[in-house]
C-alpha cells in the first residue's frame, strides 16, 4: 500500500467514523483484530473498538475531532487533531454556558492489507480534566 | 531525501539539545523564529527552548529521550519518545521526590530550510504529576 492509500483509508475513518459515527464503517476500515489505545483504556477488535466509541461520543454528545494535517511514512499515518465542544452543562460553580473545550490530540494509525490494524491516541487528560471543570485528584500513595 | 535529513537534525534536538544539556546546538538547529508550544502557551525564539531544556536539567538528573519511532513527510516529523529522568531538585511548586518518571511523549516538528521551525509536545500531563506524587495544576502547559 502506498502512502497516499494509507492516507485515504485514515481520511475516511476520520470523516466517517469519528465525525459521522456510522459504526458500519469499522468493519470496511479496521482489521478484524484491530487494536485501539488511548490514555483511559484499551480496546480490542471491531466490536471492542464500537464499543468504545459509542461510550465516548455517549459522554461527549456535541463533540467534533477534526483532522488538522496528517504525517505518513511505511506503515504509519500520523494525524494531528483536535476535539472540540461547547459545553453547556453546569459543573460545580464553573459557570455553564459557552464554555469552549479544544483538546489537541494525536492519532497514530498503523495499517496493513489495506485496512487499519492498531490506533494509539494520545492527549493530555489533565488538561481534558481542566477543560471539563474537572480537578485533580492526588494519586494514591502507597 | 529531505525526510532523511529532516529525521537528523530532529534526532539532533533529542540527543544533543535534550539528553546532553548542550544549549549551544540550539543555534544551529533552530530557527530563530522558531515557535514551541511549552509552559508559558506558545512562545517565540530560541530563548524559550534553552530556558526550558536549562530548567529540565536543573530539577531532574539521567534525563534522557528515547525515540521509539519517527515518521516524516515532506516539511514533518512526528517522533514518538520515551523520556525518563529523576526529580532531584524542585521543579515548579513540587518539591525534590527522588522519583523516577518515565513519560511517553509524542512531539510534532515542522521544519524550514533544514532547521526545526515549530515543534509542539503532546503527553498526558496527568500521567507526570501521577508519577511525581502532585497534583500540579500547571503541568498541562509544560
Amino acid at each position: 500500500m502506498s502512502v497516499e492509500e494509507n492516507k485515504r483509508v485514515v481520511e475516511r475513518f476520520m470523516d466517517r467514523i469519528v465525525l459521522g459515527r456510522d459504526m458500519d464503517a469499522v468493519d470496511e476500515l479496521c482489521a478484524s483484530d484491530v487494536v485501539y489505545r488511548m490514555p483511559v483504556g484499551v480496546a480490542y477488535g471491531r466490536s471492542g473498538l464500537k464499543a468504545m466509541f459509542t461510550k465516548t461520543f455517549g459522554a461527549f454528545p456535541d463533540c467534533r475531532i477534526l483532522p488538522e494535517f496528517h504525517v505518513a511514512e511505511r506503515d504509519h499515518v500520523i494525524t494531528r487533531a483536535t476535539m472540540r465542544a461547547t459545553l453547556t452543562g453546569a459543573f460545580e460553580d464553573r459557570s455553564p454556558t459557552g464554555r469552549k473545550l479544544v483538546l489537541p490530540q494525536v492519532w497514530d494509525f498503523r495499517l496493513a492489507d489495506a485496512v487499519i490494524a492498531d490506533i494509539h491516541v494520545s492527549y493530555d487528560t489533565r488538561l481534558l480534566m481542566d477543560l471539563l471543570g474537572i480537578p485533580p485528584t492526588r494519586a494514591v500513595e502507597y | 531525501m529531505p525526510q532523511e535529513s529532516n529525521k537528523a537534525v530532529v534526532q539532533r534536538h533529542f540527543d544533543d539539545v535534550l539528553n546532553a544539556g548542550n544549549l549551544a546546538v540550539v543555534d544551529e538547529i533552530y530557527t530563530d523564529d522558531v515557535l514551541f508550544h511549552g509552559p508559558q502557551g506558545i512562545v517565540q525564539g530560541k530563548g524559550p527552548i534553552q530556558a526550558w531544556v536549562g530548567m529540565m536539567h536543573r530539577a531532574f538528573s539521567e534525563f534522557t529521550t528515547d525515540v521509539e519511532m519517527m515518521v516524516a513527510e515532506d516539511d514533518r516529523v512526528v517522533a514518538k519518545v520515551i523520556a525518563r529522568a529523576c526529580h532531584r531538585r524542585p521543579f515548579m511548586d513540587a518539591p525534590a521526590t527522588d522519583c523516577h518518571v518515565v513519560i511517553p511523549m509524542t512531539i510534532i516538528f515542522h521544519l524550514r530550510d533544514g532547521r526545526i521551525a515549530e515543534l509542539e509536545n503532546i503527553y498526558d500531563s496527568q500521567a507526570f504529576a501521577d508519577q511525581l506524587g502532585s497534583s500540579l495544576p500547571l503541568m498541562h502547559k509544560l
